[in-house]
């Protein structure tokens, strides 16, 4: 207990001054957590305090102290901002929150060219993660063992004091087995001590009859109890799964947690229908980690800001988006727990919408800042990603992973969105445009297509990163 | 029985006070847990170096010095241990004037006054001590060790040496003195606030690891051993005794017993032994084919371990079932 003491007396040492965490300390803390967990059946009291953010006056000045030490660290030892600073002239010592702007965005194409060039003089580069590359180039990022570690141990805190992850849990994890989140979590969790299966993005099928398996291990549920998925995955579990006839009850299922991509409210729908359990939405991307937002009981998306320095940029101008506007989410990770690709007003290109001032926080996450929930990318004239899988994906005809396309076509009424369906019928199709008319989306019209193949341009989505295995499940029985 | 006796006998009841009230605290008072942590090994080592090295330090540090370190500790003790009680600010109202009277006490020689005033501030604080180190998990293990050490402490400083000695006669009347005490100086009658800490402490641990027996054992062990100092008091056998040797060595002895009386159970996952032991007869599955298995019965088939457990569910089995495929 004394020992621990000491530990989270250096752990909150780090957060607030903003300098490196010492890795053997911050892990033995997540040890401390579980153990104590264990025995008494929770935390101790304020334990959830150890990664919230102090009042906003403290938290000011920790921001401006921990980007003090990004931006100049950055500028003295990371090539591509090293020539940025001298092109441009700034001080990198005059940068702080107010002055941010004196620093022009990182496009994300300037980080796919020559990821290296985003790699400190003085980091030492243990592992690359790939993002998944389903716009086709992947991007590359650079982590350090430390890099790594810290983000393990960080995670593994937060499952347990946040997400409620408990030695008796079993964590299946279907998403793909490159991903830096797959490695992660194939530590925090353990770590949490809750069970850990690698299921990845192979067949439905064979993804559903894992959840079903009993397993009946010592301290452990009989079922896998958190199933981790990208929204496009789990959507095609939920397809097979009401094909085949699963029911709640065949599952042991206590949550499900999704992320990388957009969670619709009908997909949310659906899956709390199917599994009758809550579906937890999040967001994060390979090259901002740590900085990872979580979606509230009232649709926001909270993204808290003691781990990088948030910002939403206007797309076409790069100026902060007025409020009740879109903007991209652009971060700055801190130089606390990133190392070695450093990147300064990274613009992610997913774009929120900024709450309009009148909008009061009123959820449970309320301290944290917070936007809208994610909208994808802007498809044609104010038309986003969300607005069109929305439509698309409350249409319960229609197959899931939602596949579709928009078409620029000139006519003044908007684009034309291409939508896969396992039978084109007017009647569908007449349903679709109703919909697009309550809705007054921008759409000149929706065409059915029975062939992905046939879409104008190609719709990738994360499931489609399928991984193959031996194991194989017959084809269900009304399938 | 003359007055020495009667002040020993005080003393007794004192500690049996307070362990009664340590347990009445245990079953009803739920303390503030820190954010993370248990009571574990590492700790234990860090209070044996402090125990020992403490009251060396204590010896060549001024008597102004050692009261201040021990009114910090007193008044942290009973505000800790009130707070759950009473409030924090309602603990500080009480712990204010409580370590205010023992220095007005002292320096108006009010010395009875003083000593009780001490004494009950020490029922209060070895409550709250040894419930945070029950509350926070020290387990019998950790205390049988830490008995075992202050076995070999208290022979050497209290037995073979005068460390103990020096100390006692240091804090012999002074306020916040760690010893429970029923005369000052000329011929003091004192208990050392370690010593009740360990009389009381592993009733509790007993208690809450192996149960109310235990507890009681405990406490029975506890009057025994201070009858049989008081007897030998009584009689001049003895005039001072390091307490903890031979305490150290009944709790060690205590937890050995309860340790092999009552073991860890490993609980036995039931579903697996049933399907262990299961004989399928008629219902031999065939290669490749999965069986959901309940209390040893087939209840279910597919070809795969979630569809052997669907049709267990379709079957009206509500567990969970064990699966296994078919042998060839």
């Amino acid at each position: 207990m004394l020992s621990t003491g000491l530990r989270q007396l250096g752990f909150a040492w780090s957060m607030l001054s903003g300098r490196g965490f010492r890795v053997r300390d911050a892990m033995a803390l997540a040890d401390d957590v579980r153990a104590t967990i264990e025995e008494f059946g929770s935390a101790g009291d304020g334990a959830g305090d150890m990664l919230s953010a102090p009042d906003p006056e403290v938290q000011d000045g920790l921001t401006r102290r921990r980007l003090r030490r990004t931006v100049r660290n950055a500028a003295r030892h990371t090539p591509y901002y090293r020539h940025l600073f001298e092109r441009i002239g700034v001080d990198p010592a005059s940068v702080t929150p107010d002055t941010i702007a004196s620093i022009p965005p990182t496009p994300k194409n300037a980080l796919r060219s020559m990821p290296a060039a985003f790699v400190s003089d003085r980091a030492r580069p243990a592992m690359a993660a790939q993002t998944t590359g389903t716009t086709g180039i992947p991007t590359t990022v650079w982590f350090s063992q430390y890099e790594l570690d810290i983000t393990v141990a960080t995670g593994a805190l937060a499952l347990m004091l946040t997400a409620g992850l408990r030695s008796e849990h079993v964590w299946a994890n279907c998403i793909t087995t490159r991903s830096i989140a797959q490695y992660l979590e194939g530590r925090s969790v353990p770590m949490a001590g809750a069970g850990y299966v690698p299921i990845g993005p192979v067949d439905p099928r064979v993804a559903l009859d894992r959840l079903a398996t009993p397993m009946h291990l010592p301290g452990k549920r009989p079922q896998i109890t958190h199933l981790n998925a990208t929204p496009s995955y789990l959507a095609a579990i939920v397809q097979e799964a009401e094909r085949d006839g699963w029911t709640a009850a065949d599952f042991g299922l206590q949550e499900i947690h999704v992320g990388g991509e957009i969670l619709t409210d009908a997909l949310r729908d659906r899956a709390r229908e199917l599994f009758n359990v809550p579906v937890t939405d999040g967001y994060s991307m390979t090259e901002i980690i740590p900085v990872a937002g979580q979606v509230c009981a009232h649709d926001h998306l909270h993204l808290p800001v003691d781990l990088g320095y948030v910002e939403v940029l206007d797309p076409v101008t790069l100026e902060p988006a007025a409020p009740g506007a879109v903007g991209s989410l652009t971060i700055t990770p801190f130089l606390s727990y990133r190392d070695t690709t450093t990147l300064l007003r990274y613009v992610t290109g997913d774009l929120v919408r900024v709450l309009p001032e009148a909008e009061k926080l009123g959820c449970e996450m309320a301290a944290v800042p917070a936007t809208s929930r994610i909208l994808g990318r802007v498809t044609g004239s104010d038309l986003t990603t969300r607005d069109v899988l929305e439509l698309l994906q409350a249409e319960r005809a229609l197959p899931l992973p939602t596949r579709y396309a928009i078409e620029e076509t000139g006519d003044p009424g908007g684009p034309v969105l291409h939508v896969v369906a396992e039978r084109a019928s007017r009647t569908l199709s007449a349903r679709l445009e109703g919909r697009v008319a309550d809705l007054a989306l921008p759409l000149s019209g929706v065409v059915l297509v029975e062939d992905p193949a046939d879409l104008p341009t190609p719709c990738r989505v994360r499931a489609d990163l399928r991984e193959h295995t031996f194991h194989t499940v017959p084809a269900g029985r009304s399938a | 029985m003359n007055h020495g006796l009667q002040g020993a006998l005080a003393l007794d009841t004192v500690v049996l006070v307070t362990i009664g009230l340590a347990v009445g605290y245990l079953a009803k008072v739920r303390m503030p847990r820190p954010p993370a942590g248990l009571f574990v090994r590492s700790d234990i080592v860090i209070m044996v170096a402090l125990l020992v090295i403490m009251p060396f330090a204590y010896l060549d540090m001024p008597a102004a010095l050692v009261c201040t370190v021990f009114g910090l500790t007193v008044f942290v003790g009973l505000q800790f241990t009130l707070a759950p009680l009473i409030g924090g600010r309602g603990a500080v109202a009480v712990a204010t004037p409580a370590c205010a009277f023992e220095i007005v006490a002292y320096f108006a020689h009010w010395s009875t006054a003083l000593m009780l005033v001490n004494d009950v501030a020490l029922v209060v604080v070895a409550t709250g001590v040894t419930n945070l180190w029950v509350q926070t998990g020290m387990r019998p293990p950790l205390v049988a060790g830490f008995a075992a050490a202050l076995v070999v402490y208290d022979t050497v400083a209290t037995g073979l040496s005068s460390v103990t000695s020096d100390f006692m006669h240091l804090v012999n009347g002074i306020p916040f003195a760690p010893m429970l005490a029923a005369r000052y100086t000329p011929e003091p009658i004192m208990m050392g606030l370690g010593d009740t800490l360990m009389l009381t402490l592993w009733p509790l641990v007993a208690i809450k690891s192996y149960g109310r027996a235990a507890g009681i054992c405990a406490i029975a062990v506890d009057v025994l051993l201070m009858a049989a100092v008081f007897a030998g008091f009584a009689t001049g056998a003895i005039t001072y005794i390091p307490l903890l040797t031979p305490l150290g060595l009944l709790i060690v002895a205590q937890y050995f017993y309860w340790r092999r009386r009552i073991p860890v159970v490993v609980p036995v996952r039931d579903p697996l032994e049933a399907a262990l032991r299961a004989s399928y007869g008629e219902d031999e599955p065939a290669d490749g084919t999965w069986v959901a298995l309940h209390e040893g019965k087939v209840v279910g088939r597919g070809d795969s371990p979630g569809a052997a457990r669907r049709t267990a569910r379709e079957a009206g089995v509500a567990e969970v079932p064990v699966t296994a495929l078919g042998r060839p």
